[in-house]
C-alpha cells in the first residue's frame, strides 16, 4: 500500500481576474509517477510554483511529509526534498553543463565567501569534490561527455537532460518535472522517456506534467487531469485516456 | 510670517522640481529607459536661455530658443544613444551606464562651453518684488510658479485630449503590440523625448532665472524629482507634480528647524524609510 | 622618479577601487555611482584614527565600517525589485559629500583633513613613494587573490549563476539574498582598503576626492578594463589614470582641465556600452 509524501488541499490562486487554480486537492504517492495532464493554460505549471514556494496560494494547504509547506520559501521546501523543473528550462546559458550542475548541489560545502577566501585549500577540495558529484549526475542522464560544454551549445535535447540532472543534483525525493519532452526530436524524445523511467524504477517520486499521451501511457502510474484551474479527473491512464469526455476537453481546448 | 514666506518660496520652486519630475516620470513610464541624462538636459536650457540673453536677445526668444535646443539635444539622446543601445539589445544596466555618460558629457560640456562657475541672468527685472501681503515674492519666483503649472496643465492636456497623448498611453501600456500594430513606439519614444526635455529645459531656465546656475546642480534637482515621481507611484503624472511640490515646501519649511544644507539628506532619508514601507507609491494606478 | 611612482601609486590604489565596484556591478549587476562615498567612510575614517590608533588598528575599523554601510546601502536594491536603486544610489552619493562637506568638526568641512600620519606597519613606515608602492602592491596583489579565489569557489559559481537566473537559483534552494548581501560586504571591504590606503598616501582628503565625479570615474575604469574580469579591474585605473598626463600635453586652461577630463570619461562610457559593452578584457555587462 502506498502512502502519500505530498499533499495538496483546496488550493486556490487567482491572477487578477483569472482563477488559475480553484480549490485543487490531490495527493502524490510515494515512489510512483503521476502525471499532471490538461489544456495549455489549466493551471499545471501554477500547480509547481504554488507547491514549490514560487507563487503564493491564495486559499489552501500544501502538505509534505505531514509538515506544512504552503507560504514558505523556496529555499525551505527545496531543503525539505521538493525541487523542480522549469517549462522554459532556465538554464545557466553562459556557464558550463558541469557548472550548472554544481550550483544546484544539496551540500553547501564551500558556498561561504569568508571560507572561499581565507580556507582556499578547503575550499579547493570542497570545489574538486562537487565537480566529481557533478560529473557523476552528468552521466546518470547520459552527458558525461559534455561536461565542459557551455550550455548555449548544446542542443535542446541535452539542455533538457541537463535539466535533469540539476534537479537529481539537490538531493530532492520528490521531482516535479514541467514537460520534460516537449519539443524534442524523436530520438531526443526516446532518450528522456527512457531516463524518466529509469528514475520511476530507482523508486523516486515523480510529479509529471506531459502532454505526449504515448509518453504519459509509458510513464504514469496514475494521472491527474486539470482543466481551468480544476482538478476534473483522477485514475490510472487506462481510466483517464480512455474517457472520451476528457479527449474532447483536451483536444477541444487545444485547437 | 516667516511661516508663509518659506511656504511660498517652496510652493514656487516645487513648481520647477515638479515640472522635472513629471518629465521625467512621462519619459519613464513609456519606455522604461532610467533616464538620467535627463539632469543634463535641465542644465543645458538654463545655460542655452542664459547664453541667448546675454546676446541682448529678448527673455522670452532667448528662452524658447533654449527649450527648442534641449528638446533637439533630448532627441539625439533618444534616436542615437537610446534606441541604438536598445537595437543591441543591451541590458538595463547598460542603458544606465550609457546614460549617465551622456549626463557627464552634458554637464561638463556646459562648462567648457559657458563657464564651470555660479552664473545668473542679466535680465535687471527678475529681482524686483511683488507684495502679496502675506509674503513677498520676486518676479522671477511669478514666472516659475506660473510655466510649471502652465506646462503641467499642458502636458495634461496632451496625454488626455490629443492623439499623440493616446498614442503615449497605448505604447507606454503594451510596447509589443504597439509594434506590431504599427503605432510606432520609436516616434512615439521621440515625440515624448522632445517633450519631456523641453519640459525639463523650461525648468532649468526657470529655477535659473529665479537663483543661480552651475552645470553640475541638476544632479541634486533630479534626485528629489525622481523621489517624487516613485513617491508619487510610477506612472501617474499628478502624483509626481503633487509630491515634487510638497517635498520642496517640506525642504523649505524644514528650514525653520535646520540648516538648508542637511535638507537632501533628510528627505533622502525620508525617502530610504518610505520605500521600505511602502514600495509602490501612492498614486499608483492599479 | 617620483611623478611615475606616485602615478603607480595610485593606479594600485584605483584598482582596489575599480575591484570593489566591479564586484557590485559586474558581479551582482547592480548599478552604482556611490562607490566613491564608501571610499570616502573608509578614507575619513583611517585620516581620524590614523593618530590616535596603530595603522593596521585604522585599516580594520575603516574596512568593517565600510563593508556595512555597503550592505546597508545595497540592501533596498536587493530586496526591492524596479529602478529605485538608481535613485537610493545617487542619493547615496549627494548625501555622503553633504555630510563630508557639513559635518565639519568631524571631516574639517570643505577643507578637508590634512597631515594625515603616513601608514607604519611593525615599525616601518611608509612615508615615501617607493615604500608606499610596495605596501600598496602588496594591498592589491592580496585584493586580486581574494577576488579570484570568491569566483572560482561554489560560492562564486552561485554568484554567477545568480546573474544568468536568479530564478533558477532559488529553485536550487540556494540563498540568492545572502549571496548578494556577502558580495556587497566583501566590495564594502575593498573600498575600505582602498579609502584608507588613498588617505594616507596623499596625507589630505577633501570632499571632492569622494563625489558623484569620482564615482564615476571609477566607473568608467572599470568599464573600460571590461567589467566582470580581474583583469579589467586593473586594465581600467592603469589607463585612465594616464589620461590627465596626456591632457596636460595639450594646452588647456586650469579651470577647463577638470570639466574635459569629466567630458571625456562621460564619452568613454557612451561609447564602450555603444561599441563594446564589454571593455578592453571584460565580459559582456
Ligand atoms: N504569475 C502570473 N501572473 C498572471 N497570470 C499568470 C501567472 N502565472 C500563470 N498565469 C496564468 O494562469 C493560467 C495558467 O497558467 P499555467 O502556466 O499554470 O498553465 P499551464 O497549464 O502550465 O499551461 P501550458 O500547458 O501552456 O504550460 C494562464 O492563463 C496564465 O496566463
Ligand atoms: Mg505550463
Amino acid at each position: 500500500m502506498a502512502t502519500s509524501c505530498l499533499e495538496v488541499r483546496s488550493v486556490s490562486r487567482r491572477f487578477g481576474g483569472l482563477q488559475a487554480l480553484d480549490a485543487c486537492s490531490f495527493e502524490v504517492e510515494r515512489q510512483r509517477s503521476t502525471c499532471l495532464v490538461g489544456p495549455n493554460g489549466a493551471g499545471k505549471t501554477t500547480v509547481f510554483n504554488v507547491i514549490t514556494g514560487f507563487v503564493r496560494p491564495d486559499q489552501g494547504t500544501i502538505r509534505y511529509n505531514g509538515e506544512p509547506i504552503h507560504g514558505r520559501p523556496t529555499r525551505d521546501i527545496v531543503r525539505l526534498g521538493i525541487a523542480r523543473t522549469f517549462q522554459n528550462l532556465r538554464l545557466f546559458a553562459e556557464m558550463t553543463a558541469l557548472e550548472n550542475v554544481m550550483v544546484y548541489l544539496r551540500d553547501d560545502d564551500g558556498t561561504g565567501p569568508v571560507e572561499a577566501i581565507l580556507r582556499p585549500w578547503r575550499t579547493g577540495a570542497a570545489l574538486r569534490r562537487k565537480e566529481e558529484a557533478a560529473q557523476a549526475l552528468l552521466a546518470e542522464v547520459g552527458l558525461g561527455h559534455k561536461s565542459g560544454e557551455v550550455v548555449r551549445n548544446l542542443s535542446f535535447g541535452q539542455q533538457k537532460l541537463l535539466c535533469i540532472a540539476r534537479v537529481l543534483a539537490t538531493g530532492a525525493e520528490l521531482l516535479l518535472l514541467d514537460e520534460p519532452t516537449s519539443g524534442l526530436s524523436q530520438s531526443a524524445l526516446t532518450a528522456m522517456v527512457d531516463l524518466v523511467d529509469k528514475l520511476r524504477s530507482q523508486g523516486r517520486t515523480l510529479l509529471v506534467v506531459e502532454h505526449n499521451t504515448r509518453v504519459v501511457q509509458r510513464i504514469a502510474d496514475e494521472i491527474l487531469f486539470l482543466h481551468q484551474g480544476r482538478l476534473i479527473a483522477r485514475g490510472t491512464p487506462a481510466e483517464i485516456l480512455g474517457d472520451p469526455a476528457l479527449a474532447a476537453i483536451y483536444f477541444g481546448a487545444a485547437a | 510670517m516667516l511661516f508663509l514666506q518659506l511656504l511660498v518660496d517652496g510652493l514656487v520652486s516645487g513648481c520647477a522640481i515638479g515640472l522635472v519630475a513629471v518629465s521625467f516620470s512621462l519619459y519613464y513610464s513609456t519606455t522604461r529607459v532610467f533616464h538620467v541624462a535627463h539632469a543634463g538636459i535641465y542644465t543645458l536650457g538654463g545655460y542655452l536661455a542664459w547664453y541667448g540673453a546675454m546676446q541682448g536677445i529678448p527673455f522670452a526668444i532667448a528662452c524658447a530658443l533654449a527649450v527648442a535646443g534641449a528638446a533637439f539635444a533630448g532627441a539625439v539622446i533618444q534616436r542615437f544613444l537610446y534606441d541604438e543601445l536598445e537595437r543591441r539589445e543591451a541590458t538595463p544596466l547598460v542603458m544606465l551606464i550609457a546614460s549617465l555618460g551622456a549626463l557627464a558629457v552634458l554637464q561638463n560640456g556646459v562648462a567648457m562651453l559657458f563657464t564651470p562657475n555660479i552664473l545668473q541672468f542679466p535680465n535687471p527685472w527678475r529681482t524686483r518684488m511683488l507684495d502679496l501681503g502675506i509674503a513677498s515674492v520676486s518676479y522671477a519666483q511669478v514666472l516659475v510658479a506660473a510655466s510649471g503649472l502652465a506646462a503641467f496643465g499642458a502636458l495634461m492636456w496632451m496625454s488626455r485630449r490629443t492623439l499623440l497623448g493616446r498614442r503615449i498611453r497605448a505604447v507606454a501600456s503594451n510596447p509589443f503590440l504597439a509594434e506590431i500594430t504599427r503605432l510606432g513606439p520609436r516616434s512615439v519614444y521621440l515625440a515624448v523625448m522632445a517633450i519631456a526635455s523641453a519640459m525639463a529645459a523650461l525648468s532649468g531656465i526657470m529655477v535659473g532665472l529665479d537663483q543661480a546656475m552651475q552645470p553640475y546642480t541638476g544632479v541634486l534637482v533630479l534626485l528629489t524629482a525622481t523621489i517624487a515621481v516613485i513617491a508619487g507611484g510610477i506612472g501617474s503624472l499628478t502624483g509626481a507634480f503633487v509630491v515634487a511640490v510638497a517635498l520642496s515646501v517640506l525642504q523649505n519649511v524644514a528650514l525653520i528647524l535646520m540648516p538648508g544644507r542637511w535638507s537632501i539628506a533628510a528627505t533622502f532619508a525620508l525617502f530610504v524609510v518610505f520605500i521600505l514601507v511602502k514600495p509602490e507609491g501612492l498614486f499608483r494606478k492599479r | 622618479m617620483s611623478f611615475l611612482l606616485s602615478y603607480l601609486v595610485l593606479a594600485t590604489i584605483y584598482s582596489i577601487a575599480a575591484l570593489s565596484t566591479n564586484l557590485l556591478v559586474g558581479i551582482i549587476g547592480i548599478f552604482s555611482v556611490s562607490q566613491a562615498a564608501i571610499i570616502g567612510v573608509g578614507a575619513y575614517t583611517v585620516a581620524l584614527l590614523a593618530g590616535v590608533v596603530p595603522f593596521p588598528v585604522a585599516m580594520l575599523v575603516a574596512v568593517v565600517l565600510c563593508a556595512l554601510v555597503n550592505v546597508l546601502l545595497a540592501l533596498p536594491s536587493l530586496r526591492v525589485a524596479g529602478d529605485y536603486f538608481v535613485v537610493t544610489s545617487f542619493g547615496c552619493q549627494l548625501v555622503a559629500t553633504a555630510v563630508f562637506i557639513n559635518w565639519d568638526t568631524l571631516t574639517g568641512g570643505a577643507s578637508g583633513i590634512v597631515a594625515i600620519p603616513a601608514p607604519s606597519l611593525f615599525g616601518f613606515t611608509a612615508d615615501t613613494p617607493q615604500t608606499f608602492l610596495v605596501i600598496s602592491t602588496i594591498a592589491l596583489l592580496a585584493a586580486c587573490a581574494g577576488f579570484w579565489l570568491l569566483m572560482r569557489s561554489p560560492f562564486g559559481k552561485i554568484v554567477h549563476a545568480i546573474r544568468e537566473d536568479e530564478t533558477a537559483v532559488l529553485a536550487a534552494g540556494k540563498n540568492v539574498l545572502r549571496a548578494k548581501v556577502s558580495v556587497s560586504a566583501v566590495s564594502g571591504v575593498y573600498a575600505g582598503l582602498a579609502g584608507g590606503l588613498y588617505a594616507t598616501f596623499l596625507n589630505f582628503i577633501d570632499p571632492p576626492s569622494f563625489d558623484l565625479h569620482v564615482s564615476i570615474l571609477i566607473l568608467t575604469m572599470l568599464v573600460v578594463g571590461g567589467a566582470r574580469t580581474l583583469a579589467g579591474s586593473i586594465i581600467g585605473p592603469f589607463l585612465l589614470l594616464a589620461l590627465p598626463q596626456l591632457l596636460n600635453l595639450v594646452a588647456v586652461p586650469p579651470t577647463m582641465a577638470g570639466p574635459l577630463r569629466q567630458f571625456i570619461y562621460g564619452a568613454l562610457l557612451i561609447a564602450f556600452m555603444l561599441f563594446r559593452p564589454q571593455g578592453i578584457a571584460g565580459r559582456r555587462l
